[in-house]
């Protein structure tokens, strides 16, 4: 191979002029590289609405907006408002996962578990949430209950669904031996029906985790008693538009900060699995 | 220093196995014909004896072991384990594969504990991390305990497999072309390996492969299939002394003869 590489050079002409390396390329590391193109978007922000460029009423600079957001990080308010979204999200997730896992197992692996359970399911999941959230007010209030409730049932598709995928897919003949080896049905489920399944369940759960963050925020902007889509939303209503820009601000964080907690934790939890290997 | 005197059982144990007039057909699900796939096998082997099945690829030979292990049910005729008739798969005979089926979410030595900390064998109270370390210490894996599947080469998988295997203390190990995806020089090394293990542990071992020299090298017993429906051509008792070597003249010998009944070349 690499014989014939060689071969292949040689009879290949020289370019003239080699090609340069772009400025950026040749000095700058990847990481700054990534850094231009964000800090150049704000820039132009600031100085588009300092010159009157933007409206600063509707768009206000960013220096404007992150010193909002310092203050409100300060006085405590903004903490208020993502422990009450954050605790819902947790609640609401915790459950489903818990729930949707078993049920996605067992749905892959008792076929009338799977013919009870998939029609229902299937005519659920294509609702939007905020459509059945009305019905959850009525039902649970205004408080955390409701809010944990749409959660819940908003996680559990992307689980069950993942779940069951990655246990119809485990080899059949890592079960043939685990019987071999003596384990009851049981300890095939909890050891290798589950433990097989879970790079799978990890992709589900992150589903679910992304999907808690957009519906909390639509719930508490609908049924608003606190919360970052509160916050948002009563923002927007008193003109506030330097707080509307520090709560999405804030939101994205949340979902950035905590999928990279996942990822880490995917790495701790499944050492063996290829696509969390070396990172 | 391990002491692999307590895993090995006494001498001479491993059960018999008797393969009576089994025959097995399949039904092709598509074309609703049956397929004859064994026919009419019969052979006895002794216990703590190594018998090597080869045959031409596709013929059966795998189907044969499955049956053995009890993991194919057979259309008529029995296997008997130590005089017992095979139903279902049990842990008195371990089947090796040719593709590693080792957990990739355990580590090796997790991988042998698998078996030993299951429910059922729970009251046998043994001392499974000395157990665990000395099947590590008779494949010759001392420190490679806490490697994952994909940290090891193919050679020390099949020898964790097999270590896993002779954990649950089986009399009887099948193995499935255990070195077949394993590079020519690694199987070398591997074929001594495994008589090295026959030789300590006793285990009466039943190996599929097609590699006539493998065949010749490891076995007391060679039963040599034809093409299918797989039916045993000849049973050949192999009278040499070990180690064998490939250069001695009657190995080359009973090559060409078995290479003649499969109408390959040695």
């Amino acid at each position: 191979m690499q014989r014939f590489n060689s071969t292949l050079r040689r009879s290949l002409p020289t370019p003239r002029v080699a090609a340069r390396k772009p400025f950026a390329m040749q000095y700058m590391s990847s990481s700054m590289r990534r850094a231009i193109s964000p800090v150049l978007l704000l820039v132009v922000w600031e100085l588009a609405s300092r010159t009157g460029l933007l409206d600063p009423h509707f768009v206000p600079p960013p220096s404007v907006v992150l010193t909002e957001l310092g203050r409100m990080i300060v006085s405590g308010e903004l903490l208020t408002d993502l422990w009450a979204s954050l605790r819902r999200i947790l609640m609401g997730f915790a459950i489903s996962v818990v729930v949707s896992v078993l049920i996605g197992a067992l749905m892959a692996r008792m076929s009338l578990v799977e013919d009870l359970l998939d029609p229902i399911i299937e005519l659920i999941r294509p609702v939007s949430p905020l459509a059945i959230y009305p019905l959850a007010i009525l039902w649970f209030g205004l408080d955390d209950a409701s809010k944990v409730f749409i959660i819940a049932l908003s996680c559990s598709f992307p689980v069950i669904l993942n779940t069951y995928a990655g246990v119809r897919e485990i080899n059949q003949s890592y079960i043939q031996v685990a019987r071999s080896l003596g384990a009851s049905s049981v300890e095939i489920f909890f050891k290798v029906v589950l433990k097989g399944a879970m790079p799978q369940i990890f992709t589900g759960v992150r589903l679910a985790w992304g999907i808690s963050l957009i519906v909390i925020i639509a719930a508490e902007m609908v049924g608003g008693t606190g919360g970052l889509g509160y916050m948002v939303l009563n923002a927007q209503q008193t003109f506030r538009v330097d707080q509307v820009f520090a709560g999405i601000i804030i939101i994205g964080a949340l979902g950035y900060g905590t999928d990279f907690l996942f990822r880490r934790l995917c790495h701790k939890l499944m050492p063996w699995h290829q696509q969390f290997r070396g990172r | 220093m391990i002491n692999t005197q307590s895993v090995r059982p006494s001498p001479g144990s491993g059960h018999r196995i008797d393969i009576e007039h089994v025959c097995l057909e399949f039904e092709n699900s598509r074309t609703l014909e049956s397929v004859q796939v064994l026919d009419d096998v019969c052979c006895h082997i002794e216990p703590g004896s190594f018998t090597c099945i080869i045959g031409p690829s596709g013929c059966g030979k795998s189907t044969l072991l499955s049956v053995v292990a009890g993991y194919l049910s057979a259309s008529s005729g029995m296997v008997k384990i130590d005089g017992a008739q095979v139903t279902c798969p049990k842990s008195d005979r371990m089947m090796v594969f040719q593709h590693s089926t080792l957990f990739p979410w355990f580590t090796a030595a997790d991988n042998i504990r698998f078996g030993l900390g299951v429910r059922s064998r729970r009251h046998e109270s043994r001392d499974i991390d000395g157990t665990v370390a000395a099947m590590i210490n008779l494949v010759g894996l001392d420190g490679f305990g806490d490697r994952f599947p994909h940290e090891l080469s193919g050679g020390m998988r099949q020898r964790i497999e097999i270590a896993r295997a002779l954990a649950v203390n089986p009399e009887v190990l099948l193995m499935d072309e255990p070195l077949g995806a394993l590079d020519a020089l690694t199987r070398l090394n591997m074929q001594s390996e495994i008589l090295k293990i026959w030789e300590k542990t006793q285990k009466t071992i039943l190996l599929v492969t097609h590699d006539i020299g493998e065949a010749i090298f490891l076995a007391d017993q060679i039963i040599v299939m034809s093409h299918r429906p797989a039916k045993i051509r000849e049973i050949i008792k192999v009278d040499m002394s070990r180690p064998r070597t490939r250069e001695n003249p009657q190995f080359t010998a009973l090559g060409q003869h078995i290479a003649e009944l499969l109408n390959a070349t040695f």
